[in-house]
């Protein structure tokens, strides 16, 4: 299996904010009515038929034990960044491969996850 | 059962996929993709979808009401029932059952704790174990797992290796097995240059 290689550090956005975070901890202690899940979260939880609490449960985990979470450049951009949107590699299980899970934060406490297995070839964010 | 509706939505946030359309707030009737079965049609999902492209979002609590769906249709077993069928089945440890119907103990043990559901052909496979003790205890006789491990180990050249380069171990198989397992990178070097 091919080792997997991290993004550069001087490549990497800065950290997500205390208040993004704070949001989204406020948002997981309430999934049924404000965590939304993009399609590609959607198609992970069914085609590994795991539960969303878990998904849930993992991201919750993965901030409250001081792990990194990065914020988001635009598209095709390395310096601009996203207001609302925050980034991570979360560990869901400890023998399987991590996930990428993009967040998407809206007004009103509303969180939107995305996502999916690291694609073949691509750096990851440190943990 | 009715589709469970969320609090919050995203009716009228401007949709970022396509950057033209805005979110509406509806029910759909979605189908799930099931591998090596047919798709599942769920009626009546809340769903945020885009007026212009389509693109989806799924309300949390619609996730759990599709996978609870898809559950009914597809009669996977959960975490409560395998507790129940192996302890009817005389087994105390998870490990051990894990063992016995030859899978991976951390994926027995998120079947368990419902962390993940078991696929419908496994749920069937271990129903029908539940229901034919005589069957189980078959398998458990059998001891696949545990004595192809064996069998590996002594056929393996590197075991066969390290006897010939470590004869004070060979004489205890047992902690030849325990020096193997935490060297067994280093032993392989050494052999292959022999």
């Amino acid at each position: 299996m091919e080792k997997c290689q991290y993004i550069l550090e001087r490549d990497l956005p800065s950290p997500a904010t205390d208040e993004q975070l704070e949001t989204i901890l406020e948002a997981l202690a309430d999934p049924d009515n404000s965590v939304n899940f993009g399609h590609s979260a959607e198609k992970w939880l069914a085609d590994t038929n795991t539960s969303e609490q878990e998904l849930c449960g993992a991201i919750d985990r993965h901030i409250r034990a001081g792990r990194k979470v990065f914020r988001k450049f635009e598209k095709g951009s390395k310096t601009k960044l996203l207001p609302d949107d925050v980034q991570a590699n979360v560990t869901i299980f400890n023998d399987e491969d991590d996930l990428y899970v993009s967040i998407w934060i809206q007004p009103g406490i509303i969180i939107n996850i995305y996502a999916h297995e690291h694609p073949t070839g691509r750096h990851r964010l440190p943990q | 059962m009715n589709a469970p509706k969320p609090t919050k939505s995203l009716a009228g946030t401007a949709c970022r996929e396509c950057g033209e359309g805005h979110f509406e707030f509806i029910q759909i009737d979605h189908i799930e993709k099931i591998s090596n079965d047919n798709p599942v049609t769920v009626p009546g999902v809340w769903v945020n979808r885009c007026d212009h492209c389509g693109e989806t979002v799924f309300p949390a609590i619609s996730v759990k009401y599709i996978q609870s769906s898809v559950a009914d249709q597809t009669e996977p077993l959960t975490g409560q029932e395998l507790e129940r069928i192996r302890e009817e089945l005389g087994v105390d440890r998870q490990d051990e059952m894990s063992e016995i119907l030859g899978l991976g103990t951390k994926t027995y043990h998120k079947w368990e704790s419902g962390a993940q559901f078991p696929t419908r052909s496994m749920s069937y496979y271990i129903r029908m174990l539940a229901e034919f003790p005589e069957a189980f205890e078959w398998l458990r006789a059998r001891s696949w797992r545990g004595r192809n491990r064996l069998k590996t180990a002594e056929k393996s050249p590197l075991v066969i290796g390290a006897e010939l380069m470590f004869p004070v171990l060979a004489a205890n198989p047992g902690r030849l097995n325990t020096v193997m397992t935490s060297r067994i990178n280093y032993a392989g070097v050494l052999f292959a240059k022999v």
